[in-house]
């Protein structure tokens, strides 16, 4: 079984069977179309993501590397949040700085699954919040003055369910 | 460790793409960045695709010469959605642009920044204010028919109108020099006049309440084709890929009131639908593609027809709740259909993805005239009545 190996940005190389790694499109191109070869004893770089992360990542490829190739992006497919397999659930009951961090990481590869999934799941932790209540989520600043917050309160009031 | 704000753009547009469009005017309240965000394009492009009435790029709409965005302005896509929103839960603001000072029954057509209107003898084009109303003084009037006229045309850069007194004339739409006159051969009898016409590139369309149809070259003004219909015409409009025609007739006399003709050699191609009620008229269709029609009339229902198919059923029927009589539909070529009814100023909003009507308005509540004429755009419907002409703005400014 052909391997590659991968190098973290904190310098740990990890091993992994191509099949499995050919789920990140972004290691896929350099495997086919720039020619990096798969007996390389150079290991591939990823200086955007570190050993944590990427072992994780490594960990969600191999269980999902007999998932069907995810279609092609359907304007007309309606988008579901409550659709997330159980494994996934679970592996991605993580503090907000690692899923932060894998969905950084999905993002770079190119893991198009991972990437659903994460985003997903904020998606599900802003669902149903009011602003303040996302803020407190999410440990963000409110940076409008409150003249601002109104006006942007009135701008947006239209989108409410009436 | 990574925060929200941290991710990029592109991946913050990932997010919003699962969140409702009430999720994401709460996220719009959150900080400036996500506020600046959802400002733009691309998170609204995916939501505007299912919503009614919105168009986001005006080339879309090129080929379509029934709809145009009302505004010469820059809207964005978020503001279009919320318009478009403001249809779909009817709220809307009335105007009065002008009351008549006698009683008409007026055509309506919008055509880009103006409305075209026709009161008794004459058509009058008015431009469109910033806020969709009209500049009182028209741009300019057409004159130069003898009685009312019955109905009229615009397209690309010409106005046909016809009426009560046998002939149609042919204008530029902006200028009002005349360009043509076309006139049957034989001269007519005083109650057999012109009920409907339209044009192509090249060919004007006459259909008269003496049960014909009459083909003129628009260039050379001479008289192409008459075609016996046997039963008064109501309506007409040319295909878009302006080689066939189709015509409503009154259906009392074969029961079949919806048909398409050769424009090249006056033939019958189709007969639309089946088992057709007696008397079901078809007062206006029209061709949302060479291949879409719709239909209304006396029948109270609205009809969707594929003409790829043997067409004898419609692909949606949408039922007036009320039994009126459809007089006048427009659809915005995707999901919306607004329908003008006989009775007390009724007009309506329907999705076609949904049975029953989306919305009805009373255009003048004090009213019983019907809706003689009705035409829309992203932000306002015009209506005619008989004794004004109103619109309803969506824009809820």
């Amino acid at each position: 079984m052909p391997t590659i190996r991968l190098s973290s940005s904190d310098g740990e190389i990890f091993e992994m069977e191509v099949d499995i790694a050919k789920q990140s499109v972004t290691i896929k191109t350099m495997l086919e179309d720039l020619g990096v070869d798969e007996d390389d004893d150079e290991p591939i770089p990823l200086p955007n993501v570190n050993s944590a992360i990427l072992k994780k990542v490594i960990k969600w490829c191999t269980y999902h590397k007999e998932d069907p190739p995810p279609p092609e992006d359907d304007e007309n497919r309606e988008k579901r949040t409550d659709d997330l397999c159980g494994y996934d659930l679970d592996f991605l009951k993580v503090d907000q700085g690692t899923l932060f961090e894998l969905i950084l990481a999905a993002n770079y590869l190119d893991i198009k699954g991972l990437l659903d999934s994460t985003c997903k799941t904020v998606a599900n932790m802003i669902k149903g919040k009011t602003p303040e209540e996302i803020r407190k989520t999410f440990n963000i600043k409110n940076d409008f003055s409150p003249a601002e917050e109104e006006q942007v309160r009135k701008e947006n009031s239209w989108c409410e369910e009436k | 460790m990574a925060s929200l704000l941290d991710l990029p753009d592109e991946v913050l547009l990932v997010i919003l793409e699962h969140l409702s469009i009430a999720d994401i005017g709460q996220t719009a309240q959150v900080c400036r960045r996500l506020s600046d965000l959802i400002g733009q394009d691309a998170v609204w492009r995916p939501i505007s695709k299912h919503l009614i009435n919105i168009h986001e790029d005006e080339d879309e709409t090129k080929n379509c010469n029934y709809y145009k965005t009302g505004s010469p302005r820059y809207v964005s896509l978020k503001d279009k959605c919320r318009i478009s929103l403001n249809w779909s839960r009817g709220q809307k603001t009335d105007i009065l642009l002008c009351k008549f000072k006698t009683r008409y029954l007026p055509w309506l057509q919008l055509d880009g920044q103006h409305l075209y209107s026709s009161q008794g003898d004459k058509v009058h084009c008015y431009r469109l204010t910033d806020q969709g109303r009209i500049f009182k003084k028209p741009l300019v009037s057409f004159l130069g028919q003898l009685g009312d006229v019955s109905r009229f045309v615009v397209r690309k850069d010409k106005l046909l109108m016809s009426g009560c007194d046998g002939k149609m004339l042919l204008h530029h739409k902006l200028t009002g020099a005349l360009l043509g006159c076309y006139q049957p051969e034989h001269h007519l009898p005083s109650f057999v006049n012109f009920t409907s016409v339209d044009m192509t590139d090249d060919v004007i369309i006459g259909g008269l309440n003496d049960q014909c149809i009459h083909l003129w070259s628009l260039h050379s003004q001479q008289r192409a084709l008459t075609i016996p219909v046997l039963d008064r015409v109501w309506s007409v409009n040319a295909s878009p890929c302006q080689r066939s025609f189709a015509t409503g007739n009154a259906g009392t006399a074969d029961h079949q009131p919806l048909k398409i003709w050769d424009i090249e050699n006056g033939k019958h191609i189709l007969s639309v639908g089946r088992n057709w009620r007696h008397g079901a008229g078809i007062l206006d269709m029209q061709y949302e593609s060479q291949n879409t029609l719709l239909s209304c009339g006396y029948d109270t229902t609205v009809r969707m027809w594929d003409l790829r198919t043997n067409c004898l059923s419609p692909v949606i029927k949408l039922e007036d709740p009320h039994d009126y009589t459809v007089y006048r539909l427009q659809s915005d070529g995707k999901f919306l259909i607004a329908s003008g009814t006989a009775l007390w100023s009724v007009a309506r909003l329907w999705d076609k993805r949904m049975n029953s009507e989306l919305q009805s308005f009373f255009v003048d509540h004090r009213r019983n005239s019907p809706v003689y004429g009705l035409q829309f755009n992203g932000s306002h419907m015009y209506v005619a009545l008989n004794n004004s002409l109103r619109a309803l703005s969506f824009t809820g400014n």
